[in-house]
């Protein structure tokens, strides 16, 4: 691990980042959409009453908290790399002394510590208007922290893993924009996985996707049993280590196809 | 005549520089099912749990749907992208390109509105109409709703709608002008995603939001009106005016803006 390095590159994201804050702020709203999109139908869907077990108040604090973590796990690195492979920038990557994937980590970091601001004062005042209802215990919180990182983790290791598949492909958007929409609608986002009917439902807990957003938001509001906590922080911890090897295994291979245009 | 020779002309050089890039063809494609899958897969997994929404059944909610992905397909075929390359990423007002279109024996307006065709838009336009079709036809809550009216009514709607894209789309594009660097244009695209469902769902403060200073609400929520038999006339004729109003605004917003231009190089 060398830290010293991982510090300084992002140092060397964050300046550039904050340079041109208007532009990622704009980035991070319109990812807000979304979630408050669809905060609103299940908000208009609920009425006076309750779906599945989710009253309004509910569906507030889940998308609200949504909102937070989607902007905490969504990383966005993955589209610079496949873009770098594609026209030969990633050999100033290669050169220096330092794992590629740091880079990669570097720029998200960076990337969150810009749009956080931003996104955790529009959700306080969302909070605020729309009244935040939920009381968040201390076991609950403490378990988030955990499942949080994981997430994070995990939707890195994934789209990095299918971003590095640029090395025989080329252009690899049309596939990130497949596990975007997978995201969208598996993970939480067009409904809490635990609404979703039968079989889709049943998927979604078996793949990643619920894992990179839904799970610990559910978590923190305190809608799984504990049994379903345990479960899920162990499904999550396999699909990290998944991914983890995932990542490594694709990189050694696909460095060898590289080839860099230009001069 | 010479804007329709121009416009001809717009088309051909846009349709030779897509296809040079074949692939992209693909993923556009693919692209486009997949915008489809999400859209309708959201709406199924909303009316799986409850059989209707704020007064919409599933077939209107479809409908509405519809009039969403049409709009963005229109939005998308000429507008979107020639306003784009004016202030987009690495539009014209980035790389100091707009000399040239400056320079050009024709109304830069017009100009910087129509030169950049998207073709596979044509595709996504398509596939919105037969949405429409289908949820307007083969439900059962609907076909009686169908009067005469709605066939005069509902292209009219639509051409008020276009008119306030793109009014609103021009005011974001020239206050690039002001804000450089700022990519102003995407704030219409997130805010758009609210047209997906009827902006009645939305609570008071969003609603007047959506209807009046961003009005989605006017672009797809009173089309879908009209093909669901619930035309409020008052309500059309109103957008009527506030769109020729708006457009009137950002013509000379826009003129004002193209002032402040001040190239690139050095």
């Amino acid at each position: 691990m060398n830290f010293r390095g991982g510090i300084a590159l992002i140092r060397k994201s964050l300046f550039s980042f904050m340079a041109s804050r208007g532009f990622f702020w704009t980035l991070s709203i319109s990812w807000m959409m979304g979630p408050l999109v669809f905060m609103f139908v299940w908000l208009a869907a609920a009425g006076n009453g309750s779906i599945g077990g989710y009253n309004k108040s509910d569906f507030t604090s889940y998308y609200l908290i949504l909102i937070l973590v989607n902007q905490l796990t969504y990383p966005t690195s993955h589209w610079v790399i496949g873009e770098n492979i594609q026209l030969g920038t990633l050999s100033t990557w290669l050169m220096r002394p330092l794992p590629v994937i740091y880079e990669a980590v570097a720029s998200d970091m960076a990337l969150k510590i810009v749009c956080m601001p931003l996104v955790l004062a529009l959700v306080v005042l969302l909070g605020i208007v729309l009244g935040f209802g939920t009381v968040l215990s201390w076991t609950a919180t403490a378990l988030f922290v955990p499942a949080l990182l994981m997430a994070c983790m995990l939707r890195f290791l994934l789209s990095y893993t299918i971003a590095l598949f640029a090395f025989w492909t080329q252009k690899i958007d049309s596939l990130l924009n497949v596990n975007d929409t997978l995201v969208f609608l598996l993970a939480g986002q067009v409904a809490p996985t635990l609404l979703l009917p039968g079989i889709l439902r049943n998927t979604s807990m078996c793949l990643p996707f619920r894992y990179m957003l839904g799970f610990p938001v559910e978590l923190l509001t305190g809608k799984l049993a504990v049994q379903d906590v345990v479960t899920g922080l162990v499904i999550q911890a396999i699909w990290v280590f998944v991914a983890f090897i995932l990542q490594k295994v694709v990189l050694s291979h696909g460095i060898k196809k590289y080839t860099a245009i230009g001069g | 005549m010479r804007y329709l020779h121009l416009l001809v002309i717009f088309i051909r050089a846009s349709f030779q520089r897509e296809a040079a890039f074949r692939f992209n063809f693909a993923i556009n494609f693919l692209n486009t099912v997949l915008n489809l899958v999400g859209s309708i897969g959201g709406l199924a997994v909303v009316f799986h749990n409850k059989d209707s929404l704020n007064g919409w059944g599933y077939s209107e909610a479809m409908a509405l749907l519809g009039v969403y992905l049409l709009m963005l397909g229109l939005k998308g075929l000429v507008i979107g992208p020639s306003l784009d390359s004016l202030s987009g990423l690495s539009g014209e007002l980035w790389t100091g390109l707009f000399d040239f279109t400056l320079l050009k024996p024709i109304p830069v307006q017009y100009h910087v509105s129509f030169r950049k065709w998207s073709l596979w838009s044509v595709v996504d336009i398509t596939i919105a109409a037969a949405i429409i079709i289908l949820a307007v036809f083969k439900h059962n809550s609907l076909p009686s709703d169908i009067t005469y009216g709605t066939y005069i009514l509902f292209p009219l709607s639509i051409l008020i709608s276009l008119l306030f894209i793109y009014s609103v789309l021009l005011i974001l594009a020239s206050a690039a002008f002001w804000y450089l660097g700022t990519p102003l244009m995407w704030i219409f695209d997130s805010l758009i995603q609210t047209g997906r469902f009827p902006v009645g769902i939305y609570p008071g403060f969003f609603r007047i939001l959506l209807t009046w200073f961003i009005p989605v609400g006017f672009i797809i929520t009173v089309p879908a009106q009209v093909l669901s038999g619930r035309t409020d006339t008052a309500l059309l004729a109103g957008g009527a005016l506030l769109s020729a109003v708006l457009f009137t605004a950002a013509t000379m917003f826009f003129r004002q803006s193209i002032r402040k231009y001040s190239s690139a190089s050095s």
